[in-house]
């Protein structure tokens, strides 16, 4: 019998969030407050959220106990399966071992409730009643409703207005969980306030959704805000994710040679890889290759540098270290735009940086092709997003039938697409076209990046 | 003409779904995105449409390099605050 799945028992889920900051070889720089330039205390963060969050974000602990309470909650979906992706690789004919870890099939549909449960958990603790966040395409705002459920935690989601008369489903899904989810901009907050009256018609933008929510946060004392992505305690929260995938894999007596992931804010991928990472930073698996995948059109890690930058216009402004190209690109006349930094997870820049991970884009009709195969082979219709490193998967896979290598890849597969059909739709009626990025700009804009002594 | 390419619609990664130009062109407290370049310049003569339609300032403001989250934060909360203040 071929086994397909592999599944852990509860009783055998981690009960340890992994932090890599523990076994950084360098650590992370530190982030400088705008106004002082000083590195950011504590207590400049403890208006928006929990200081146990807070000292996860800075924490330098190998593991990080995860409270039994949210053991409990976490049980209510994981141990998340492992799975054999046999019928993909027999459509590939290849001599490649495809798994992938799916973490599709939890309430929510994404990995997003492993941090959005952990936040609301913490916050509750420290006596919290509401939460607020911003939503894009309502991922994160459905899974911070269902947390607030779980922990009696009133949840009030900013969803950018485009996206809210787009997608009705999740708004409903929120409610369902009692989340309350308005659109951005809103007449509830003096940020929504004013873009109404400068433009009622307003669609709305992540940027003004943050806004609201932290305007909101920030104005009542019971309330806290909340995030799903980017930050150090979000990734940490997602590392139970690699933890059970390791245990998984030694059922499979496997050890991957590849593992690919998609990179937005990411927090899925860095919850697969940290854990494995490691074993390539302490030597034990110097050949471990770890792919961070990302859309042709928006290639932020793959394109861009590592530098101090500076975010205001006369350069007085020090800020993280993050991929970018630089303060001096001001394109005259404009070329290349939107190269640069745009939300990539600090953890992440760094190990890029570090050499530890590499990066690749994929453009979008391929990337569209690879969800397609992966549906017709393995039956689960991936998110566009966790499609690209599925292209990826199968670009290394293709390279193993030329080599004749059996080598293992490991997908980290973030969830499922049933809200994004749309996408799919356009890609069978041909109406997705690719856009590569052209390279002598990159380098062009790359040129100008100011060098900073650091 | 600014709307001229209103209609036009694409996939944005940030948001997650579909958006139609007018979106990108608003996007940035009603300037455009700074993305808008890389989205957009294989499809329509991007650059033309920012230069006929913004002056320089403009630009540089557009393309002023975007804030790290936790900065952006910071300066939310401090603004915030001040709101808070003047209300009270």
């Amino acid at each position: 019998m071929k086994r397909a799945m592999f599944f852990l028992d509860q009783k055998d889920m981690p009960t340890h969030w992994y932090n890599i900051q523990a076994d950084l070889p360098e650590p992370l720089p530190p982030v400088l407050h705008p106004g002082t330039g000083q590195p950011v205390t504590p207590d400049d963060l403890a208006p928006l959220f929990p200081m146990e969050l807070i000292m996860q974000e800075v924490s330098t602990e190998r593991w990080i106990e995860i409270p039994e309470e949210l053991q409990d909650v976490y049980r209510t979906w994981r141990p998340t399966v492992l799975h054999r992706a046999y019928r993909l690789e027999k459509a590939l004919d290849t001599p490649a071992k495809i798994f992938y870890k799916y973490e599709g099939t939890n309430q929510a549909g994404s990995h997003k409730p492993n941090t959005a449960t952990a936040q609301c958990y913490y916050n509750m603790k420290e006596g919290i009643k509401r939460l607020t966040t911003e939503t894009g395409a309502g991922q994160w705002g459905s899974a911070l409703s269902m947390a607030g459920a779980f922990f009696d935690v009133e949840i009030k989601v900013y969803m950018v207005r485009i996206s809210y008369d787009q997608k009705p489903y999740r708004r409903i899904a929120m409610e369902v969980w009692g989340g309350k989810c308005i659109p951005s901009p809103s007449t509830e907050t003096q940020a929504g306030r004013d873009m109404l009256e400068k433009w009622p018609d307003c669609p709305g933008s992540l940027g003004l959704a943050i806004s609201e929510a932290v305007e909101e946060c920030v104005s009542r004392d019971d309330t806290h805000y909340t995030l799903g992505s980017v930050l150090n305690h979000v990734l940490l929260h997602q590392t139970i994710i690699g933890e059970e995938t390791r245990k998984q894999m030694e059922m499979a007596d496997a050890y991957p040679d590849i593992i690919v992931g998609n990179i937005g804010g990411g927090s899925n991928f860095a919850g697969q890889f940290l854990p494995w990472i490691r074993d390539k930073i302490s030597g034990e698996k110097p050949d471990l290759r770890v792919i961070c995948v990302e859309p042709e059109s928006c290639p932020t890690v793959t394109r861009g540098l590592y530098a101090y930058d500076f975010g205001d216009a006369v350069g007085l402004t020090p800020l993280l270290k993050m991929h970018t190209l630089g303060h001096g690109f001001i394109p005259p006349p404009v070329h290349a735009g939107g190269l640069r930094y745009h939300g990539m997870a600090p953890i992440i820049c760094h190990l890029r940086e570090l050499g530890l991970v590499e990066a690749v884009a994929t453009p979008q009709v391929p990337t569209f092709e690879a969800g397609v195969q992966f549906a017709r082979t393995e039956g689960i219709i991936t998110g566009p997003e966790p499609c690209h490193n599925v292209r990826v998967a199968i670009d290394e896979a293709l390279k193993c039938k030329e080599s004749g290598e059996a080598k293992t890849i490991l997908i980290a597969h973030s969830g499922h697409g049933h809200f994004d059909l749309a996408a799919y739709d356009k890609y069978l009626s041909g109406e997705l076209v690719n856009y590569p990025y052209p390279e002598e700009e990159v380098k062009k804009a790359q040129a100008e990046l100011p060098k900073i002594p650091v | 003409m600014i709307e001229q390419y209103d209609d036009r619609i694409i996939r944005c990664p940030r948001v997650g779904g579909d958006v139609n130009f007018l979106y990108c062109r608003s996007e940035n407290n009603m300037f455009p995105c700074g993305w808008i370049v890389g989205c957009w310049q294989n499809r329509i003569d991007i650059n033309k449409f920012l230069e006929g339609n913004y002056s320089n300032e403009e630009l540089a403001r557009i393309f002023a390099l975007p804030r790290p989250k936790v900065e952006g934060l910071l300066k939310m909360i401090d603004k915030a605050k001040e709101r808070k203040k003047k209300e009270s």
